[in-house]
């Protein structure tokens, strides 16, 4: 699945390990997300959308 | 950054401090174990009763690293706990086929000196190795 947390950790000028200190994750976990690599569980997926303040659609677009 | 979901310890450092409990009860369990089977070994036990006491010490402290290691992957988080849910699984798969395939080679006659210990190091093995490369995955 497709995502936009790099874009939208850049545009808060945040780095990877401050996003996955945030999302309470690691930063291999984070890394892993940004290259589409790995999908987060929904538990996951909603607290990146809390932190982000965005729906979880407009974070995690399907293919 | 500040952030409401932001929790105090890092996540690393709850990972390392888990990681250590984890290899504790591990080294705990062996250490058991092998207390228990070089005490038969070294005479070491004068009743029947002493012998059953260290066993059964040995499956509580066994017992006890069950348990821990549930509660080891429960503190994970997404990424490490699939890496870890996909090392068992290759480990389980290997363990089993494995483990056949031993028996028949000693029922063949190509193995002579069977050793149950073979068929654990081999899990252990298959496990620690498909960790590494799940790390090496997603790295």
């Amino acid at each position: 699945m497709k995502n936009r947390f790099k874009v939208l950790r850049a545009e808060r000028d945040w780095t990877q390990a401050d996003l996955a200190q945030a999302l309470d994750v690691s930063r291999q976990t984070v890394n892993a997300i940004e290259k589409d690599k790995f999908d987060p569980s929904l538990p996951l997926a909603f607290k990146a959308a809390r932190l982000f303040g965005l729906p979880i659609e407009k974070i995690f677009l399907g293919k | 950054m500040n952030t409401s979901i932001n929790k105090g310890k890092s996540f690393e450092a709850r990972m390392l401090r888990s990681n250590f409990k984890m290899v504790a009860w591990i080294f705990g369990w062996v250490a058991a174990c092998t207390l228990t089977d070089k005490a038969e070994l070294y005479g070491w036990y004068s009743a029947d009763w002493q012998r059953l006491v260290a066993v059964s010490f040995s499956t509580l402290v066994g017992l006890g690293m069950i348990i821990m290691f549930m509660k080891f992957l429960k503190s994970l988080d997404d990424l490490q706990r699939k890496i870890q849910m996909d090392a068992l699984a290759i480990s389980l798969g290997v363990t089993v086929v494995g483990s056949f395939t031993y028996s028949l080679l000693v029922t063949t006659g190509y193995i002579l000196d069977e050793e149950v210990s073979d068929i654990f190091m081999l899990t252990v093995l298959t496990y620690s190795a498909a960790s590494v490369l799940g790390q090496l995955r997603y790295r």
